[in-house]
C-alpha cells in the first residue's frame, strides 16, 4: 500500500467540480453536479443521500468505471483523465478494493479463487498463499473452496471484503456493504471492515443509507440530486 | 373495477385460449429479439428435411412423368451381342410401333490422327418415339442424322478432337460427316454410365462403319410405343412384358417400361436419399437444441412478468397457453420459411445443375415432403420447448421473484417432460415411417441420439476437467478454465452444436480421401493402361505384334469376352429373388463373362476346384466368392445365364476371391471352355506399359492400332477412372452440402447459447475490470476459453469421424482407410474460425459493457 499519501497528507480522493450526465430514453440525466470533495489519506469518509441522490455515481468514478462528463478526478495521486480503462484498471488492481451491496462474487469460483483473483491480476506469485491468509483474516479459512451459491449472505459478503483488502489497497470503497444483510450480519460484516480498515491504515470512504452507519466515520458527506448539501465535522471513530 | 370488500369469481382465474392468445401477441409486439435463433434455427432444420424430401420427391415424379422419354417408349427390351430375330421382331411389332437402336462404344478418328472413344448410338427412321432429339448447332438441322454419312456428335468430342460442324470423321470403316451439334435426347437413362462423348447416326450409317460383327459388343435396344388405349393401362403394360418373356423365354430380353423406367437408378436414388435424410434429421435436431436454448434464455427473461401474471391470479395453463402461442407462432414462422427453401431446392438444384443432372427434376413444390417436414419441425419445437415453458409456468410466483438472480432451477412438471419425450418419440417414430428399410433406421435413429448423449457427455467431461486446472497460470488462461468449468459454461453448447457438423464433414472428407487413393493409388500401381474391346480371335497375334513393334516392353493380356444376363439362380427367376443390396448390380443388367482352362491372374480359388485341362463334361461355372454369398449361391448350385439368345445352365464348381483393384482381366463368371467356346465372340485385350513411358510412345502405339484395327475400341483406364472421380466428387458435394448445412445450424446454435450467457459474460468481464484486470487480459481469456473449447470439440470430431470413416472403409465399403491429417487440419482450422468468430463477436460485446448498471444495487 502506498502509505507514503498518508505520511504527507495529500488527499486519497480529490474531486473538483465533477460533473457526470448519462443518457437516457428521455434525454440526458445529470447524476452528479458540481461535486467537490477531498479525502485525506487514512480517513473515512460516510457518503450518505437518498434513493437516486448520486452516491453510487460517485463512488463509480471514484473507482475508475464510470468518467466524468466534466469536471477532475483524483485518486491516489493519479489523474483519472490521464489514464485510459486498462491504465484504470491497474490502478484498482494495485490501490483501490471495492465492496459492494450485492457481493459480486464470480459463481463460477471458489471463495479462494474469488479472493486470489485481483493478486494473479497482480501476478503475484503467492496468490492463493495471500487468498488463503485473508480469508483467514475475516474467519473464513473453512469455507475455501465453496463456491459463492453454497455461503450464506454475511458469508459472501466476508469473503467480499477478504477480496477487496487481499492486495491491500490503499483506498476502501463500499457501497452500501450491508444492504443485502441482516442487522446482526450487517454489524459483524461492518465491524470486520472498520477492524481491517484501521489495521491496513486505507482509506474508506463508505456509501451508506445507515446514519448510525455513517457515524463510525470520520467524516459524513450528505449529497443530493447530485451535490453536496452538508459535510459533517470530521469524528474520530470510537474505539467501541 | 372491484370495489374495496368484494370477492372477485374464482372464474376470473379460468383459463381462456382467447385471453392467451390475446396476452401473447401484447407480448409479442415487444419484440421477440430473443427468438431470433429460435426462428433460425427451424427454419434451417425444416429447410434441410423439406428440400431433402423435394428433391427426392421431385426425381421420383420426374421418373414418373417422363417414363416415356426416359426409355424412349411405352415398353423397352434390349438384347446384347445379337439382334432380334424374325419372330421377336414380329412379335414386338404385334404390340405396336417399334423403333431399333444400337448402341455401343467405339474409337472417332479426326484427319489429323486424333482419335477419342465415343458412345454411339444407331437409330433407324421411327426414332425417336416419343420426344425430340436436340440440336444445339445449327439451328435448321432437321433430321439431319437420318441422312446416310452424317452424323451428329456431343459438344465435347468437338472440342477434344479440333473439328467443327462439317468436319470429317472416321468411324470404324466409314467416313462420316459432322452433321451438326447433339443436344438432349429423348431415352437418356437407357445408355450406361458414358465414358466418351456421343454420337447419333443412322442404321445405314452403322452398316457402312463395318462395327457390326458377331460377338461386337453391340446393345440392341427395341422401343415400343403401343396404342394409344393401352399404353396408359397398367395391365397392359404388364401383359405386354409377359406375353414377350413367355414366347421367347431363352431371348434374354432386359425390359423395361414408362411407368418404371429405371428401377436400379430408382432403387440407388433411394439409398442415398435415405442416407441423406438422415443428416437432415440430425440437423433439424441440432437445430432444436438451439429453439430449446432460446426458448429458455427468453423465458428466463420473462420471469418478473410470469410473476407478475401469477400474483394477478393467473393459472399456470394460461402463463403456459401464453408463451407456447408464441412458440408456436414463431415456430409457424421458421416452418413457413424453412418450407419455402425446402420447396425451392429442386428448383435450385435443376437451375445450377442442369447439365449433369440424368434427367429434368419436377421443380413444382412437393406437398407430401413438405408436410411431412412441416410436422418434423413442429415435433422437433415441442420436444425442445415444452419441457422449459412447463418449468416457467408451473413455479409459484414467490419462487420466480426470489430467484431472479439466482441460479435456481425449478424442475418442469413430469407431464411436461413426458410431452416433450411423446414429441421425440413421435419425430423418430415419423422418420422410421417414411423410410423404407425401418430396421436401419430405427438404428441410425438410436444412433443420432447416442451421438448427441456423447457430445453433452463430452461436454460435461470438459468443464470437468477445466475445473482440475483453475489454479493456473497465467491469469487469462485460469479465468478462461473457471469459465469453461463453471455454471453457464459453454462446453456442452460447442461440444453438441459444433461437434455433429463437424465430425460430419470430416468422415465425409476421409472416406472420400479413402476412396479417391483407393481409385488412383492402389490402381496405378499395375493397373492396365487400356482396355481394348471386340479384338478379333484371329487378328490378336498381329495386334500383339504391332504394339511391341513399338513398345517392345509393353504388357498385353487378353481373354474371351461375351457378355450375358442371370436368368435364375438355383432354378429361380431373378425377378423373384430378393438378394442382399450390394449384390443387385449383378442381376440388374448384362455381365462381362469369359470361358478358360486356367485360374484368371489376380484371383484365388477358395472353395471348390479348377476343371482340369480339356474338360468336357456338363457347363462349369467359377463364381466371385463375394457376389456368390450376397446371391446365397454356394457350391453346387446352378445358375442359368442368357448367353446370345441361349440360355446357359451351369454348376457352381468354384468360388474366387478377385482382387477387382488390380483391373487385370477378371470377371463375375468365368465358365468352362466347353461351355461357351463355340459361341461368337471376340477378345478384350489389355495393355500395360513399362514404367515411365513417354506419353508421346503410349499415343504412338495407341494411333497406330486405331489405324490398322478401325474396328476395335479404345478404352484408357485414366478415362474411366476420371469419371469413377466425378460421380464421386458429385456424391461427396452432396453429402457435405448436407453436412454444411447441419454445421451452419450448430453455428447459429452456439450463437444463440453465446448470446443467452452474454450478460452474464460481461457482468463477470465488469467484474474482473474491477478488480483490475486490463481488456487485453479479458480478451485472451474469451479467445481462450472458445479456442480451447473449439480445439476440444474438433479433436473429438476428428477422433469419432476418423474412428467411422475407419469402420465405414473397412467393413461397408471393404477399402483400405487412409487418413489425411490435411482434412482434420483442415476441420481444426474450420471449427476455429467458427467458434473464434463467435467468440471475438461474443467478446467485442463484452468488452463494451459499462461496469455502472452491472455493479449497481439492484
Amino acid at each position: 500500500m502506498d502509505h507514503t499519501l498518508k505520511q504527507r497528507r495529500v488527499p486519497a480522493i480529490k474531486l473538483e467540480d465533477l460533473h457526470v450526465t448519462l443518457p437516457s430514453r428521455a434525454g440526458p440525466v445529470a447524476i452528479l453536479r458540481g461535486i467537490d470533495l477531498s479525502v485525506p489519506a487514512g480517513d473515512a469518509i460516510a457518503v450518505v443521500g437518498p434513493s437516486g441522490s448520486g452516491k453510487s455515481t460517485l463512488l463509480m468514478v471514484v473507482a475508475g468505471l464510470e468518467r466524468a462528463t466534466t469536471g477532475r478526478v483524483e485518486v491516489m495521486d493519479t489523474d483519472y483523465a490521464a489514464l485510459d480503462e486498462d491504465g484504470l484498471a491497474r490502478l484498482r488492481a494495485a490501490n483501490i478494493g471495492i465492496v459492494f451491496q450485492s457481493f459480486h462474487l464470480v459463481p463460477t469460483m471458489t471463495a479462494l479463487e474469488n479472493v486470489a483473483l485481483p493478486l494473479e491480476f497482480l501476478d503475484q506469485d503467492n496468490a492463493f498463499a495471500t487468498a488463503s491468509q485473508a480469508l483467514n483474516e475475516v474467519g473464513l479459512s473453512h469455507r475455501e473452496s465453496h463456491f459463492p451459491g453454497q455461503l450464506s449472505g454475511g458469508e459472501q459478503q466476508r469473503v467480499a471484503i477478504a477480496r477487496a483488502l487481499a492486495p491491500s489497497p490503499a483506498l476502501i470503497l463500499a457501497d452500501e456493504p450491508t444492504g443485502n444483510l441482516d442487522l446482526a450480519t450487517g454489524t459483524q460484516v461492518m465491524d470486520l471492515l472498520f477492524a481491517l480498515k484501521e489495521k491496513t491504515g486505507a482509506t474508506l470512504l463508505l456509501i451508506t443509507h445507515d446514519r448510525s452507519l455513517a457515524k463510525r466515520c470520520d467524516r459524513i458527506v450528505s449529497v443530493a440530486d447530485g451535490r453536496i448539501v452538508g459535510a459533517g465535522a470530521k469524528r474520530k471513530v470510537a474505539a467501541s | 373495477m372491484i370495489a374495496a370488500g368484494a370477492t372477485a369469481s374464482p372464474s376470473s382465474a379460468r383459463f381462456r385460449l382467447p385471453l392467451a392468445f390475446t396476452i401473447a401477441m401484447r407480448e409479442l409486439r415487444s419484440g421477440a429479439g430473443g427468438l431470433i435463433v429460435f426462428v433460425l434455427c427451424i427454419a434451417l432444420g425444416v429447410a434441410a428435411v423439406a428440400a431433402i424430401g423435394s428433391l427426392a420427391a421431385a426425381f421420383d415424379q420426374a421418373l414418373a412423368r417422363q417414363g416415356r422419354l426416359l426409355i424412349g417408349g411405352d415398353l423397352s427390351f434390349e438384347l446384347i451381342h445379337r439382334q432380334a430375330n424374325p419372330d421377336e421382331r414380329a412379335a414386338l411389332e404385334a404390340l405396336g410401333q417399334v423403333s431399333e437402336s444400337a448402341s455401343f462404344r467405339a474409337m472417332a478418328r479426326a484427319e489429323g490422327g486424333k482419335s477419342a472413344l465415343i458412345e454411339v448410338k444407331a437409330v433407324d427412321d421411327a426414332y425417336p418415339l416419343y420426344g425430340a432429339v436436340s440440336i444445339t448447332k445449327p439451328d435448321n438441322a432437321g433430321l439431319v442424322w437420318r441422312f446416310p454419312g452424317v452424323v451428329l456428335v456431343e459438344r465435347a468430342l468437338l472440342d477434344r478432337l479440333g473439328l467443327d460442324i462439317g468436319s470429317p470423321l472416321k468411324i470404324g470403316e466409314a467416313k462420316v460427316t459432322i452433321g451438326g451439334v447433339l443436344g438432349d435426347q429423348p431415352d437418356r437413362l437407357a445408355d450406361r454410365l458414358a465414358y466418351g462423348p456421343k454420337l447419333l447416326m443412322s442404321r445405314e450409317t452403322l452398316d457402312s462403319t463395318g462395327l457390326v460383327q458377331p460377338g461386337s459388343l453391340i446393345r440392341w435396344t427395341y422401343r415400343v410405343k403401343l396404342p394409344e388405349a393401352r399404353a396408359a393401362d397398367r395391365d397392359a403394360i404388364a401383359a405386354s412384358r409377359t406375353d414377350i418373356q413367355t414366347k421367347f423365354p431363352q431371348a434374354g430380353f432386359a425390359i423395361n417400361d414408362w411407368m418404371d423406367p429405371a428401377p436400379s437408378l430408382r432403387r440407388d436414388a433411394g439409398r442415398f436419399t435415405q442416407f441423406i435424410s438422415f443428416v437432415g434429421l440430425t440437423a433439424l435436431l441440432l437445430g432444436g437444441i438451439g429453439v430449446g436454448n432460446a426458448i429458455q434464455s427468453y423465458m428466463a427473461k420473462k420471469r418478473d412478468i410470469i410473476a407478475t401474471f401469477k400474483c394477478l391470479g393467473a393459472p399456470a395453463r394460461l402463463v403456459l397457453a401464453v408463451y407456447l402461442i408464441q412458440a408456436l407462432l414463431l415456430a409457424a414462422v421458421g416452418i413457413a420459411i424453412g418450407l419455402l427453401l425446402g420447396a425451392l431446392a429442386p428448383a435450385a438444384i435443376a437451375a445450377i445443375y442442369a447439365d449433369s443432372l440424368p434427367i429434368s427434376l419436377a421443380v413444382e413444390p412437393h406437398p407430401l415432403p413438405l408436410l411431412t417436414a412441416a410436422l418434423a419441425g413442429l415435433l422437433t419445437m415441442v420436444l425442445f420447448v415444452l419441457w422449459p415453458l412447463g418449468r416457467a409456468a408451473s413455479v409459484s410466483p414467490a419462487v420466480l421473484m426470489r430467484t431472479h438472480l439466482t441460479e435456481e432451477h425449478e424442475r418442469s412438471p413430469w407431464p411436461y417432460a413426458a410431452g416433450s419425450v411423446a414429441a421425440g418419440l413421435a419425430l423418430f417414430a415419423l422418420a422410421i415411417a417414411a423410410s423404407e428399410e425401418r430396421a436401419i433406421t430405427a438404428s441410425i435413429s438410436v444412433g443420432i441420439v447416442a451421438a448427441f448423449l456423447l457430445l453433452s457427455g463430452f461436454g460435461l467431461l470438459l468443464q470437468r476437467y477445466a475445473a482440475k486446472f483453475r489454479r493456473t497460470r497465467p491469469p487469462s488462461l485460469a479465468l478462461a478454465l473457471a469459465s469453461i468449468s463453471g455454471p453457464g459454461s459453454l462446453a456442452r453448447s460447442i461440444a453438441v452444436s459444433l461437434g455433429l457438423g463437424l465430425g460430419l464433414l470430416i468422415a465425409v472428407a476421409l472416406i472420400h480421401r479413402s476412396l479417391l487413393t483407393e481409385i488412383s493409388s492402389n490402381i496405378a500401381i499395375d493397373a492396365p493402361a487400356y482396355y481394348f474391346l471386340d479384338v478379333e480371335a484371329a487378328d490378336l497375334a498381329a495386334f500383339k505384334d504391332k504394339v511391341r513393334a513399338i513398345e517392345p516392353n509393353a504388357k498385353l493380356d487378353d481373354a474371351p469376352m461375351l457378355r450375358g444376363r442371370i436368368v435364375a439362380l438355383k432354378g429361380v427367376p431373378v425377378e423373384k429373388i430378393e438378394v442382399a443390396p450390394d449384390s443387385r448390380w449383378v442381376l440388374a443388367g448384362d455381365r462381362g463373362l469369359t470361358y478358360t482352362d486356367a485360374v484368371p491372374p489376380s484371383s484365388t480359388i477358395v472353395a471348390g476346384e479348377w476343371w482340369p485341362k480339356g474338360y468336357a463334361g456338363p457347363p462349369l461355372v467359377s463364381f466371385d466368392a463375394e457376389m456368390a454369398k450376397g446371391l446365397g449361391l454356394k457350391l453346387g448350385d446352378g445358375i442359368t445365364v442368357n448367353i446370345l439368345g441361349r440360355n446357359v445352365e451351369a454348376t457352381i464348381a468354384s468360388l474366387r476371391k478377385i482382387d477387382w483393384e488390380s483391373l487385370a482381366i477378371n470377371f463375375v463368371m468365368v465358365f468352362s471352355p466347353n461351355t461357351l467356346a463355340d459361341a461368337p465372340h471376340r477378345m478384350l485385350t489389355t495393355l500395360e506399359f513399362p514404367k515411365g513411358t513417354a506419353p508421346e510412345r503410349e499415343g504412338k502405339v495407341i494411333q497406330a492400332l486405331s489405324e490398322a484395327y478401325p474396328l476395335v475400341t479404345a478404352i484408357k483406364v485414366g478415362d474411366i477412372v476420371d469419371a469413377a472421380k466425378a460421380l464421386l466428387g458429385k456424391v461427396m458435394t452432396a453429402i457435405s452440402t448436407t453436412a454444411g448445412v447441419t454445421l451452419l445450424i450448430g453455428a447459429a446454435v452456439l450463437a444463440g447459447a453465446v448470446a443467452a450467457g452474454q450478460e452474464r459474460r460481461k457482468y463477470l468481464a465488469v467484474i474482473y475490470k474491477t478488480l483490475g484486470a486490463t481488456r487485453l487480459r479479458i480478451i485472451r481469456a474469451e479467445l481462450l476459453e472458445f479456442g480451447l473449447l473449439g480445439l476440444a470439440t474438433a479433436a473429438l470430431a476428428v477422433l469419432i469421424a476418423t474412428l467411422t470413416a475407419w469402420a465405414l472403409c473397412k467393413w461397408a465399403f471393404e477399402i483400405t482407410f487412409v487418413f489425411s491429417p490435411l482434412a482434420a487440419a483442415e476441420t481444426v482450422l474450420l471449427a476455429l474460425v467458427f467458434v473464434l468468430t463467435i467468440g471475438a463477436i461474443a467478446t467485442w460485446r463484452v468488452l463494451s459493457a459499462k461496469a455502472a448498471p452491472y455493479l449497481r444495487a439492484e
